[in-house]
């Protein structure tokens, strides 16, 4: 069952606009990227982000009237890149980047854990694509 | 032999990319409603539709993010990038030994260019080449003749999915499907979040609609009877609930989108 997280719940502070939802157990893994994601939510242009496994998920978004479509967005990402990548045989996605006029998403997946960080469309991704990518040498 | 497609400009480029850039193995250019204009040989037609639709599939959802101008996989051993250009998608799948500005160039000016060149000359001769083809093969396979005015009506090839909305008087709505089953669930209707329905009723104030077309995103199609759930909006909203027997008609299962617009009487 879905739950709200309240502010003194988070790890760190949230401005009070913000919708976290998380559900289910959090393997290490899981908590380890959380807490990163936490730390790139306060970078300039960052809108949110979902993070989610089989077993557990958070959605961290500004814009909460888009969750659902910014959730359903970033499944089909997910699932239709992959096919994409098997049609042309690359095997073992590092990251796929979507760019629309107004708001650009970012999608990894570390170990099972689906990543999708929403930013506007001038963000900088580069630092925070390799700050994820460091969970996936461990 | 030399076809109307192989003969437009897109085509052309499309082709030459390989030679300016090896490491660009596969490449393709498409319209917003899922018609392929050009790709290379090394591409089949079916993987090119597969191709399209799947990235129709994340296209129909991108209007949260404002419909997609650049799409990026990077993969340990490749990568493939879509980029918008007017109406259409050019698609390249590179090795990553390619040279960034090379494939920036050819991607972001040299094919775009000629794209929006050909669009300005012959605003129509994409479309135009692609009748003719659809034409010339319904009379090499004996259908009944047709005249060329009427064939030119519906240009656009049944077996690729539009994903952009081109029907402005139908309100077309996408839905995730939910399986629904159980004694009392007629096997002939699908129920529809309520939301949708209530905005469908407004723009047909008096006109009656007791039906629906579902179209899966692979083109299927069927036409049944709908209801509109009556639940919390949170639960229904974007959903759709198809029973066993029509979810098998449109091969599709839980967790996929379809198309969904009112059959008005």
């Amino acid at each position: 069952m879905l739950k709200q997280k309240t502010n003194d719940q988070s790890a760190t502070e949230l401005p009070d606009t913000t919708a976290v939802i998380s559900v289910g157990d959090d393997s290490p893994m899981f908590v380890d990227l959380a807490a990163s994601l936490v730390e790139i939510r306060k970078l300039n242009g960052i809108m949110g982000y979902i993070l989610r496994n089989n077993t557990a998920a958070i959605i961290d978004l500004t814009e909460q009237d888009k969750i659902m479509e910014y959730a359903i967005l970033a499944n089909q990402i997910s699932e239709s890149s992959s096919e994409i990548s098997k049609q042309f045989n690359l095997t073992d996605i590092k990251s796929v980047l979507v760019e629309g006029k107004t708001v650009k998403v970012l999608c990894m997946n570390i170990s099972g854990n689906q990543i999708s960080v929403f930013m506007e469309k001038t963000a900088n991704f580069d630092s925070l694509m390799k700050r994820i990518q460091q969970y996936r040498l461990l | 032999m030399v076809t109307e497609v192989d003969s437009n400009p897109i085509q052309t480029i499309i082709e030459e990319i390989k030679n300016i850039s090896p490491e660009i193995t596969n490449a393709l250019v498409f319209k917003n409603n899922g018609q392929t204009i050009a790709y290379t040989q090394t591409i089949t037609e079916t993987q090119t539709k597969k191709f399209v639709a799947n990235f129709a599939s994340i296209a129909l959802q991108a209007a949260a993010i404002g419909s997609i101008e650049n799409f990026t996989i990077q993969a340990e051993d490749g990568q493939i990038n879509i980029v918008a250009v007017d109406d259409c998608f050019l698609a390249t799948v590179s090795s990553l030994t390619v040279k960034p500005e090379i494939l920036k160039s050819l991607t972001q000016v040299v094919v775009p260019t000629i794209v929006r060149l050909v669009n300005q000359i012959e605003p129509h001769s994409i479309n135009q080449s692609l009748k003719t083809k659809e034409v010339e093969k319904k009379i090499n396979d004996d259908a009944p003749l047709i005249e060329k005015e009427e064939a030119d009506v519906e240009p656009i090839l049944e077996s690729q999915p539009p994903f952009e909305p081109f029907l402005p008087k139908t309100p077309i709505s996408q839905f995730m499907v939910e399986k629904i089953s159980g004694l009392l669930v007629p096997a002939d209707t699908v129920r529809i979040d309520g939301e949708v329905v209530e905005k469908w009723s407004n723009i047909y104030e008096d006109k009656q609609f007791n039906s629906v077309i579902i179209e899966a995103l692979d083109g299927k199609k069927t036409t049944c009877k709908f209801r509109a759930i009556k639940e919390s909006k949170n639960n229904a909203k974007g959903i759709i609930q198809i029973p066993e027997k029509i979810l098998q008609t449109l091969q599709t299962e839980k967790g996929k989108l379809v198309i969904v617009r009112p059959v008005i009487d």
